[in-house]
Formats: C-alpha cells, sequence, structure tokens
C-alpha cells in the first residue's frame, strides 16, 4: 500500500515530465502488475483530459480582442474614476469649507490637500491590493490570506457605527461652540448628510456583502 | 514552460515602464497576448464557469498593469500574472451567489463532434465539475494549475509559494481524493 502510494505520487510526476529515465522505467514495471494504480493513471489521465479540452473549447470561441479591449476599458474606466473622485471631493469640499469657514484661500488649500488625500489612499489600496495579490508577502496560502482581508474588512465595517459615534458629538460640540451663524448648521447638515450616506452604503450594502463571501470561503474550508 | 520567454518578459516589462503612454499600451497588449491562454486556463477552472473566467482575467490584467510598476523582478512576470490570475478567479468565485448552477457547457471545438459525442462529453464533464466542487480549494488549485498546458511544476509551486515536494504530494492527495469521488459518482 506504502508502495502504491509513492507510485501514485510517481505517476504524477510522470504525467508532466518530472521522473528520471531509471524512475519511469521502475513505475512502467509496477504499473504492468499493479491494476489499482493503472486505475488511477487512467482516472487521473481522463479528468486532466477533460479539464484541457473543457478550457480548449472555450478558448476556441472567445473573442480575445474583445476581451482586451473590454480589459483597456476598465482600466481607462479606472482612472477616470480617479479623476472624478478628486473633482467631486474638491467640489463638495469647497462650499462645505467656504460655508464653514469663510476663507478661500484656505478652502483652495482644503480642496487640494482632500485630492491628495483621495489619492494617496486609492494609490495605497491599489498597491496594497498588488502586493497581496502577487503574493510578496506569501506563505504560499493564498486563500488564507484572502479570508483573513475578509475578516479584517469585515472588522473595519463592523466598527464604523463607534466611529460615527464618537464623531458626530464632536462635531456637534465643535460647531457649537465656535460657530453659530445659519450657514455653519448648514455645512454642518451638509456634511451630516454625507456621513450619513457613507454609513448607509457599508450597514446595508458593503457588511451583507463581506459577510455572505466569508461565509463562503468558511464553507470551502470546512469540506477540507 | 511560459510561452514567453524570460528575456521576452524582461524586455516587456521594461517597456510597461515606458513614458511613452503608446509604447506602454503596446507592451500591455502583447503580455495580454503572451499570457491570455494560460490565464484564462487558470481562471477557467478555478471558477469552471466561462464567463467568470472571463471576468477574473479582466480583473487580472487590470491589476497586473496597475500593479507592474512595483513589480520588482523577484519571480519571473508570468509567474507573477499567474498568481494574480489565481486570486482573481477566486475573488470572482467568492462573489458567486449560492445555488448557481455549474456551467457544463460544451461547445464543438471541430465540426465532426456528433450530438452523442457532445452529449457525453457534456455528461462527463458534468461529473467531474461537481466532483471538483467537493474539494477543498487547496486541493482545486493545485489541479486547476496542472491542468493548464504550458506550465510546469516549478513554476506552479513559486505561483503557490511551496518547495516542489509539496507540491506533487498535493497533486496526489487531490488526484486521489477526486478520484474517490468520481469512482463513487458512477
Amino acid at each position: 500500500m506504502q508502495d502504491c502510494e509513492s507510485y501514485e505520487i510517481a505517476i504524477g510526476m510522470r504525467t508532466h515530465g518530472a521522473l528520471a529515465r531509471r524512475e519511469d522505467e521502475a513505475l512502467e514495471a509496477h504499473l504492468q502488475g499493479c491494476v489499482a494504480c493503472r486505475a488511477f493513471q487512467d482516472l487521473a489521465k481522463g479528468t486532466d483530459r477533460i479539464m484541457i479540452e473543457q478550457a480548449a473549447t472555450a478558448m476556441h470561441s472567445l473573442d480575445w480582442d474583445a476581451l482586451l479591449a473590454r480589459t483597456k476599458a476598465h482600466l481607462e474606466r479606472r482612472s477616470r474614476d480617479v479623476t472624478v473622485a478628486v473633482v467631486v471631493t474638491c467640489a463638495t469640499t469647497v462650499p462645505i469649507c467656504s460655508l464653514i469657514y469663510g476663507h478661500v484661500l484656505a478652502v483652495a488649500l482644503g480642496a487640494v490637500g482632500s485630492g491628495a488625500i483621495v489619492l494617496a489612499v486609492r494609490r495605497w489600496s491599489s498597491s496594497r491590493m498588488i502586493a497581496r495579490a502577487s503574493g510578496e508577502a506569501s506563505t504560499g496560502e493564498l486563500l488564507f490570506f484572502y479570508r483573513r482581508e475578509l475578516e479584517n474588512r469585515l472588522d473595519r465595517t463592523r466598527k464604523l457605527p463607534l466611529i460615527f459615534a464618537v464623531w458626530l458629538p464632536l462635531e456637534f460640540y465643535l460647531m457649537r461652540a465656535h460657530l453659530v451663524s445659519l450657514q455653519a448648521w448648514l455645512g454642518f447638515g451638509a456634511m451630516g448628510c454625507v456621513v450619513a450616506a457613507i454609513m448607509g452604503y457599508f450597514a446595508l450594502v458593503r457588511r451583507p456583502q463581506l459577510e455572505r463571501e466569508l461565509t463562503a470561503l468558511k464553507a470551502d474550508a470546512a469540506r477540507e | 514552460m511560459s510561452p514567453l520567454t524570460e528575456e521576452a518578459e524582461l524586455l516587456l516589462h521594461a517597456r510597461t515602464r515606458a513614458s511613452s503612454s503608446r509604447e506602454r499600451e503596446t507592451a500591455f497588449a502583447e503580455l495580454f497576448h503572451g499570457l491570455r491562454s494560460q490565464v484564462f486556463a487558470i481562471c477557467l477552472h478555478i471558477t469552471g464557469r466561462r464567463v467568470e473566467a472571463e471576468d477574473a482575467v479582466q480583473d487580472c490584467f487590470v491589476a497586473a498593469y496597475r500593479g507592474l510598476s512595483g513589480f520588482r523582478g523577484d519571480a519571473r512576470l508570468s509567474t507573477w500574472v499567474y498568481r494574480i490570475a489565481v486570486r482573481s478567479a477566486l475573488v470572482v468565485r467568492a462573489r458567486r451567489r449560492p445555488h448557481e448552477s455549474l456551467d457544463t457547457t460544451v461547445e464543438s471545438a471541430t465540426t465532426d463532434a456528433g450530438p452523442e459525442d457532445l452529449a457525453h462529453s457534456r455528461r462527463e464533464l458534468g461529473k467531474v465539475r461537481a466532483a471538483f466542487e467537493r474539494l477543498s480549494s487547496e486541493h482545486q488549485l493545485v489541479l486547476s494549475l496542472f491542468a493548464v498546458e504550458g506550465l510546469g511544476h516549478v513554476e506552479i509551486a513559486e505561483v503557490l509559494g511551496v518547495p516542489t515536494g509539496t507540491v506533487w504530494s498535493r497533486l496526489h492527495l487531490a488526484r486521489r481524493r477526486l478520484n474517490a469521488l468520481l469512482t463513487k459518482a458512477r
């Protein structure tokens, strides 16, 4: 039985050309007299053939040029998204800051600063994604990384209401203490709406989505 | 062996960092054409569906393009792209809604395949995919990579980040489990 196990490993190695000539001959001699190993080999070959054929037939009718065009369009869309994010952030920061503080120069600086923050965050998240995807810090356990990343994201999403709960009274106190005009209250309301929209997105859309992905991964791991 | 030679990959990498955007685009298109078959096959085996595989290929090349400037050359460019492909396919698969049926549609690649052959192929593929879906992700990954034409065991070990000995033992365990599931189904 122990012997058969090592021959079964050798069958896989032979299929992929990793056996030396002498080992290959020894395997061939064993296969002549072992029905179980022959069956193992046939089934393994059959499975490989089916999987390779599936890929070949799918590729046969695949429009590669359209796929490349789609990929390029996606890249362009992403870079456009960054520009839009910067513009929108600046455009919302300017009126809100001008309502609250009333200084044009400070507003302009705030707009540039917020644009830079958006760009930096996008750049950081993108580089982090690539680093993880390419496995630079890899232990080889891609699934483990993915699961951990999902758990971290979920954890952060769960902490958001807490951050909101801390931020809200603080902001309220600052506004009340330093700015008593109607304009300041309008600005405060607008900021509150933006934050509430972000909170709503995370609570109603993002969190259930992350939970679904994590459940699927855990079910995967449970099957092992 | 990767379809691109190591020299060609190095040259492509240098060109993707060129200052001219046209040069970068041409280099990216060449990278896409050079690795597309392997990347698609990896994605198809992991996701099991053509549409999802196409999405994963797209995500993979988008991530690769965006990350090329940070590629340090510790591994081969193709190996790095295959790693991204594995990850993109896993992400696409994880987004799948539960209870969606598997895509076991087999199209005729040649005109001489009759309806009976096609039906038989479809049944066989259905059985293999059903058994494959019951394997652990680790086993699915190793089987998926070994079923990609042109991918050697050294490259697979690098993609998975494990020693080659581990790759063989993992492949053996995966085959054993798959064979047991297939035998049970028949």
